[in-house]
C-alpha cells in the first residue's frame, strides 16, 4: 500500500450515482468525494488534492468535456477518467484528446468501474513512485552537497593545517591553513623540510607490520630561521573495504608551547643555578673557618661568617618567592584581608634591605605620609610585594646610587606606593615583558645580579588580587620607577 | 711588563675571572694562604686584557657566565692568543651538574682547557692542580 491514499473526485449531476460510486470505491479503501457539476467540479479539483476524476460528460453549468480541458489547460495533477450514458466512439475519443486518461460507458457494473479506477490508481501509483524517486535522486544530490559544503567549510575553518596525500604519498589537498602557514612570506610551495617529513611519516607508517597502528605524531622546525616547531600528526585513511587509500597530515604550531617548556626549562636551570651559588659560598666559607686556613685571621673569620649568612637570608629570599609563586599558581594560598599599616611593612622592608644596600653602597630613603593610615590587604602580600620592589630597587642599582620609597593616599579610596632607583634601568624592549613569570633582563648590566625571574610576576600577581594597578617608567642607565596603586578599602566583589 | 713564569717572592700569579664575588673570595683566601698573588675579573672580556697586560701564571676561569657558552669562548681565544697560549687554563664549572653532561675533556678540541675543576672546590685538590700546572707550564719553557 501507498503510505497515502488514492483520492477519487466523481463529478456528476446525478446524486445516485455519486453516492453508489462512493460506496463502490470507499470498499477498496479510496477517498471519496463528489461534485454536483463541472464547475463544482473544477473549484474541488483545483483546491483538493485528488489522484483521479470521474467525469460525466453531460451536465450543467460546465460540461465535462470543459472540465477536462481546463484540468489539461491547467496542468491540473489529476487522471480525468470519463463516465457517460451518451456513449458513443466520438465523444469517447473527443474525450480522449481533451485529455482523459479512459473512457467507461454507463450503465456500469461495480467490477467494470472497478476495473478502470484500479487502472487509473495504478497509474497514479506508477506516478507517485517515480516521482518519490525523482525527489529522492534530488535530496540524496542536495545532502550530497551540503555535505561536501559542509566538510568543505570545516575543512577550510580548521586552524590547524591539513594536508592530504594519496596512498603513494602525492599531495591531492591542502587546505587555507596550511597556505597560512607556509605560503606567505612570499613562499611558493610548501617547505620541503615539512614535505620530507610528511614523507617519512608515510613510509614509516606503510612499513610498520602493527595492525593497530593509528597515527605517527612527530616535531619538525621549519628550517626559515625562525623558531617556529610544528607538530605533524600523520593518519592512514582506509577506505570502506579495509584498503589504504591516503593519509591525512595534520599540522598544528607548537612553538608556543615549545616556548614555555623552553621557559620551565630555563627556569628550572636558573633556581638550580641561583641556589646553588650562595649555598656553594656559605660551604665554602664554613671550609675555610673548619679546615684552620683562616686559624690566624680572626678578623676575616668574622668577614666569612657575615658573607655567609648574606648568601644564607639571599637564599631564604629566593626560596621564598619560589613558594610564594608556588602557592599563588596552585591556589594553596588564599589573600586573607585585614587592616594593614603600609608603612610599617615598608619600614621593615627597608630595614630588612639595609645591610645589603650599606654593602653596595647604595642609599634608600623611606617616605610615608602622615595622613597614611591602613588599608585593607593581606599582610603577607604587601611585606612580598615591598620586600620584592626595594630589593629590585638595590639589586639592579650602581654603586653610589639610592633608592626612594614613598607611600601617599591619591584621595580617600586609594593608596600610592613608588619606588624609584638610580640604578641600571630596563630596557624599552624588556619592558612589555617585566611581569612575565621567569623573565629576567639579560646583559651586561644584569648579569651578575642573581634572581629566579619571579619577584615582579609575584608583585604583579599580588596586585591584581588586590585590585590594583602597577605601572613602570624606566631609562636604561638612570633608573627605574614603580609605582603601585592600591585600593584603601577591599571592594566587595573581590575576594582573596 | 712580566714574563710569563716570572713569579717574584710569590709562589705565582694567579687570574680568577669569575662574576660570583663570594666565590672568587674563596679562591683568594685559599690560593693567597698558600702563597700566591691574586689578580681579579669579574667578566671574560676584562680577564683577557689582564691576562695580556699581566701575564699571570695560571688563569681560573669561570664556565658560566650569563651567555653559556662564553667561558669556553674565552678559554679558546686564551689558547689561541699570541700574548696567552702558553698560560694554563683551569675552567671551573657547576654546568656539569646543572646540564646533567660531564665535561671532563676527552676531546681536547671541544673542550680547550688544561684541566677543570668544579664547584664548590676542593682545596687540596685546587692547590693541587695549580702547583701542577704552573710547573708544568715552566717546566716546558
Amino acid at each position: 500500500m501507498d503510505d497515502f491514499p488514492i483520492r477519487i473526485l466523481v463529478v456528476d449531476d446525478e446524486k445516485t450515482i455519486r453516492d453508489g460510486l462512493k460506496i463502490v470505491l470507499s470498499e477498496e479503501k479510496y477517498e471519496v468525494e463528489g461534485a454536483g457539476d463541472g464547475r463544482e467540479g473544477y473549484e474541488k479539483a483545483r483546491a483538493g488534492e485528488f489522484d483521479i476524476a470521474l467525469i460525466d460528460l453531460k451536465m450543467p453549468v460546465m460540461s465535462g468535456m470543459d472540465l477536462i480541458q481546463k484540468i489539461n489547460e491547467e496542468e491540473i495533477e489529476l487522471l480525468p477518467v470519463v463516465i457517460t450514458g451518451y456513449a458513443s466512439i466520438s465523444s469517447a475519443v473527443q474525450a480522449m484528446k481533451a485529455g482523459a486518461y479512459d473512457y467507461l460507458a454507463k450503465p456500469f457494473t461495480p467490477d467494470e468501474i472497478l476495473y478502470v479506477v484500479n487502472r487509473a490508481v495504478e497509474t497514479v501509483r506508477l506516478k507517485r513512485s517515480r516521482l518519490k524517486l525523482i525527489e529522492e535522486r534530488e535530496m540524496s544530490l542536495k545532502d550530497l552537497e551540503s555535505e561536501k559544503g559542509r566538510l568543505k567549510t570545516v575543512l577550510e575553518s580548521i586552524g590547524d593545517g591539513i594536508i592530504v596525500t594519496d596512498s603513494a604519498g602525492n599531495i591531492v589537498l591542502a587546505n587555507p591553513a596550511v597556505y597560512e602557514m607556509f605560503l606567505r612570506e612570499g613562499r611558493k610551495d610548501i617547505p620541503d623540510s615539512i614535505k620530507n617529513k610528511i614523507e617519512s611519516m608515510r613510509q614509516r607508517i606503510e612499513n610498520t607490520s602493527d595492525e593497530s597502528f593509528s597515527r605517527l605524531v612527530e616535531e619538525v622546525g621549519l628550517e626559515d630561521g625562525s623558531d617556529s616547531v610544528l607538530a605533524i600528526s600523520c593518519s592512514p585513511v582506509i577506505s570502506g573495504r579495509g584498503d589504504l587509500i591516503g593519509y591525512v597530515n595534520s599540522i598544528y604550531d607548537i612553538t608556543h608551547q615549545k616556548e614555555i617548556d623552553r621557559a620551565r626549562m630555563n627556569f628550572i636551570m636558573t633556581v638550580t643555578h641561583e641556589l646553588k651559588a650562595p649555598i656553594g659560598a656559605i660551604q665554602g666559607y664554613l671550609d675555610l673557618v673548619l679546615d684552620g686556613t683562616l686559624d690566624d685571621d680572626p678578623d676575616k673569620v668574622r668577614e666569612v661568617i657575615g658573607r655567609s649568612r648574606n648568601s644564607a637570608s639571599s637564599l631564604l629570599t629566593m626560596i621564598q618567592n619560589l613558594l610564594s609563586a608556588i602557592r599563588k599558581h596552585s591556589g594553596l594560598r588564599k589573600s586573607e584581608f585585614e587592616q594593614v599599616q603600609l608603612a610599617e611593612i615598608g619600614k621593615q622592608a627597608v630595614d630588612l634591605l639595609r645591610v645589603r644596600a650599606d654593602e653596595v653602597k647604595v642609599e634608600i630613603e623611606f617616605d610615608a605620609a602622615g595622613d597614611l593610615q591602613t588599608i585593607e590587604a593581606d599582610k603577607s602580600d604587601m611585606n612580598d610585594l615591598l620586600n620584592n620592589l626595594l630589593s629590585n630597587a638595590v639589586k639592579y642599582n650602581k654603586p653610589g646610587g639610592k633608592v626612594v620609597v614613598s607611600m601617599a593616599l591619591v584621595n580617600d579610596d586609594y593608596v600610592e606606593i613608588k619606588c624609584a632607583d638610580t640604578g641600571v634601568g630596563i630596557p624599552s624592549e624588556a619592558v612589555p615583558h617585566l611581569f612575565d613569570e621567569f623573565f629576567r633582563v639579560r646583559g651586561e648590566a644584569t648579569r651578575n645580579v642573581p634572581g629566579t625571574g619571579l619577584g615582579l610576576f609575584i608583585v604583579k600577581n599580588i596586585v591584581d588580587s588586590h585590585g590594583g594597578k602597577i605601572d613602570v617608567s624606566s631609562k636604561p642607565g638612570e633608573g627605574t620607577e614603580f609605582r603601585v596603586i592600591l585600593p584603601v578599602r577591599r571592594k566587595a566583589r573581590e575576594n582573596g | 711588563m712580566q714574563e710569563v713564569g716570572e713569579m717574584g717572592d710569590a709562589k705565582g700569579r694567579v687570574l680568577v675571572i669569575d662574576d660570583d664575588p663570594d666565590f672568587v673570595d674563596i679562591l683568594k683566601i685559599i690560593l693567597e694562604k698558600d702563597g700566591y698573588e691574586i689578580e681579579v675579573a669579574s667578566d671574560p672580556q676584562s680577564g683577557f686584557q689582564k691576562a695580556v697586560d699581566t701575564k699571570p701564571n695560571i688563569i681560573l676561569l669561570d664556565v658560566m657566565f650569563y651567555a653559556e657558552t662564553l667561558g669556553f669562548e674565552y678559554c679558546r681565544r686564551f689558547k689561541n692568543g699570541a700574548d696567552t697560549k702558553d698560560i694554563p687554563v683551569i675552567m671551573i664549572t657547576s654546568v656539569g651538574d646543572v646540564y646533567g653532561v660531564d665535561f671532563w675533556p676527552a676531546d681536547p678540541d671541544m673542550l680547550p682547557a688544561d684541566d677543570y675543576i668544579a664547584k664548590p672546590v676542593n682545596k687540596t685538590d685546587l692547590l693541587d692542580r695549580v702547583d701542577r700546572l704552573i710547573k708544568r707550564a715552566s717546566g716546558e719553557k
